[in-house]
């Protein structure tokens, strides 16, 4: 105890080397810490997207695009799916629910999904979470809209606005669909998933929108209005994917052989669970190198306090002659110099943390406005600890290089004072 | 415990031989040193005399290649290192020539220092935290260091003369038998040096510790009860030695 009274008056002498030194790796731990928060909220948030659906059946093409398009609103589809053949799938004794998608429109940047009101209904993310509307009602009319929370909060809409849909992507003026607008009926609660950022209309809306198109382009004096619309058949000739839900998880593999093996069409089915975590391990990469890098910013804020120890120690010779004068040993001095590395590394340690949860405290509320990535102040998380124990060791074992100088300095020179 | 008895004589040294690296030249050599119980004695030590190296040996921090090393009638060879360290704490008192004093620590903190290593000088400066504090404040003023301003400055503000005085407290606290002094006074100015010996001389009488003073500094040698030229008893040629 004594020992550490002493070793800690001796750091507070030299504060300001020392300040410096405990902040480097202070700033270090925080970003490691960070990276690992945001590794887990990133893939947290990310499996979160979609629960409860058992296979997504699209045209044939690699799971992990599939998934991209139909969950993640990211890409394109390669091809559509029939509408018959939806309906033969749908009707298979093993599934219980299906919702169709239909993708490739926009407004203003956000995607447009067109779906029906099972959507609503069997739509799943987190914890089997159902959505909710914090506002309005679902659609029921051919020409009605739910948006996201985002999009309604970033475009500042509300209940009764008329919306344009934009064909494809991007927002071009010339391929609008502004002769059929939408009303918004509803507006979702927050999700922190891609829901957020989509708008939701009928399938029939989306087919009427489309009458009088062919390959993306209205074609000239086939223009249909709203009303003549209305009397149309508005069934859907294709989607562009469908969720599934089985009255067993056990049929996922069975159901999947089934559409892999579709006679009338290529297609493909995909296990949710199996094809996030195959998107996740593809993006992984990225996320590896981020940690690896702050791995080597923490190497390098203890290089810090290393080379800060070992020049002290020059410095410290009077200090450790003194010790030696009154009866420390070579040992003690080892303690010393050690326990100093131990304790500088702690407070790094602890300062990194309260310097990460002043940062999510902060701009946690920014990134995900941001970013729509929520980062919980939690408690700090088994992994999270593991990483500071590596810290508080690494920083005891580089200790133990000015340790060792000093112990040998101490056994060689002893009391000897050089001035 | 290592003991130390109180009949043998304080320092007891023979056949001395030492050299800093294996193969490397003698630095020591020591046929005898002898100084009794209560003796105040000058060793003159011009550099490159071995003066560091006999320190060294004397305290316990060096072993000799060969040749008896007793103090207090402990033979130091016969001791580990870290009982050696022990020895040291509890019966030696030493002050350096300079920077005697832990900036972090405040003066009396500084003079307790010894306390903390040693449970023997504790319990002989009275134990509990307060026995200590009151202990150290007379030694102080017996050092001419009772002002209460002066005890709460920084340690690093004191003057030189100021901070050999506190040296010389902590190398006194908890009663050591032997206090040595490796040119205590060499920083001092002319007229403060026999002013600082003599205060030395008055606790260490009080305390009936044996006090060995090593200067090349003549001129107080007179004060002493015995003088030993360094140079002369340590048979190695002069200007082998290289003070490390």
């Amino acid at each position: 105890m004594a020992t550490l009274i002493l070793a800690w008056k001796s750091l507070l002498n030299r504060r300001y080397t020392v300040g410096l030194t405990v902040l480097a790796i202070a700033l270090a731990v925080a970003l490691l810490l960070g990276v690992e928060r945001l590794r887990y909220e990133a893939r947290s948030g990310f499996t979160a997207t979609i629960s409860g659906t058992d296979l997504i059946v699209g045209a044939r093409s690699s799971p992990v695009q599939l998934l991209l398009y139909s969950v993640f609103r990211m890409g394109e589809a390669t091809n559509n799916i029939s509408w018959r053949s939806y309906r033969q799938i749908a009707d298979h004794p093993r599934v219980q629910w299906t919702v169709p998608l239909s993708l490739g429109d926009s407004h203003r940047g956000y995607p447009v999904l067109a779906t029906n009101q099972d959507y609503f209904k069997y739509y799943r993310y987190a914890d089997a979470r159902p959505l909710e509307l914090s506002q309005g009602e679902p659609f029921s009319g051919v020409f009605e809209a739910v948006l996201g929370n985002e999009v309604a909060r970033e475009l500042s809409y509300e209940l009764g606005r008329e919306i344009v849909i934009a064909h494809g992507a991007d927002d071009v003026a010339f391929v609008r669909h502004d002769d059929m607008p939408f009303t918004v009926r509803g507006i979702l609660a927050p999700t922190r998933t891609a829901v957020d950022r989509t708008i939701h209309i009928s399938l029939e809306g989306f087919e009427a929108i489309h009458l009088g198109w062919q390959a993306g382009v209205p074609l000239p004096g086939r223009q249909v209005s709203p009303d003549e619309a209305r009397q149309r058949d508005l069934t859907p000739r294709q989607i562009t994917a469908f969720l599934v839900g089985l009255d067993s998880r056990a049929a996922s593999f069975q159901l999947q052989r089934y559409v892999n093996d579709y006679p009338r069409e290529a297609l493909t089915a995909i296990l949710p669970g199996v094809a996030l975590h195959q998107l996740w391990d593809l993006l992984g990469m990225a996320e590896q190198a981020l940690l690896l890098v702050s791995w080597f910013v923490v190497g390098v804020g203890l290089l810090g306090m290393l080379s800060a120890q070992l020049s002290n120690l020059e410095a410290r010779r009077r200090e450790m002659a003194i010790l030696r004068a009154v009866g420390a040993g070579p040992r003690y001095i080892l303690l010393l110099i050690c326990g100093e590395a131990l304790m500088l590394a702690l407070l790094g340690a602890v300062l990194g943390t309260a310097l990460l949860y002043a940062l999510l405290f902060f701009a946690g509320p920014l990134i995900e406005a941001r970013f729509g990535l929520f980062i919980g102040i939690g408690g700090l998380r088994p992994t999270e600890l593991t990483y500071l124990g590596i810290v508080l060791l690494a920083g005891l074992f580089s200790g133990l290089v000015p340790a060792v100088r000093a112990y040998r300095q101490a056994v060689v020179n002893g009391i000897n004072m050089r001035l | 415990m290592p003991n130390a008895t109180l009949d043998k004589p304080a320092i007891d040294c023979r056949d001395l031989r030492f050299r800093w690296y294996r193969r490397g030249p003698l630095v020591l050599d020591l046929p005898e040193l002898r100084v009794e119980r209560g003796e105040k004695i000058f060793i003159a030590g011009p550099s490159g005399s071995g003066k560091t190296t006999l320190l060294s040996l004397l305290t316990g921090v060096g072993v000799a290649e060969t040749g008896r090393v007793s103090i207090l009638g402990q033979d130091l060879a016969a001791l580990s290192g870290s009982r050696r360290d022990r020895f040291r704490a509890d019966h030696l008192g030493y002050i350096f020539q300079l920077f005697n004093l832990l900036p972090y620590l405040s003066l009396l903190e500084n003079v307790l220092l010894p306390c903390r290593f040693s449970r023997r000088r504790r319990l002989n400066a009275g134990g509990s935290p307060g026995a200590l504090a009151a202990e150290g404040r007379r030694l102080l003023a017996h050092l001419d260091l009772g002002d209460l301003k002066l005890r709460q400055q920084p340690v690093a503000e004191l003057s030189v003369g100021q901070q050999q005085r506190v040296a010389a407290a902590r190398a006194l606290i908890g009663g050591p038998e032997l206090v040595i002094a490796d040119e205590p006074t060499s920083s001092l100015d002319m007229d403060r040096r026999e002013a600082f010996v003599k205060l030395l001389f008055n606790e260490c009488s009080r305390q009936q510790a044996t006090l060995v003073m090593v200067s090349h500094d003549r001129s107080l040698e007179h004060l002493f009860d015995r003088s030993i030229q360094l140079g002369q008893i340590n048979r190695v040629e002069p200007g082998i030695v290289r003070e490390t």
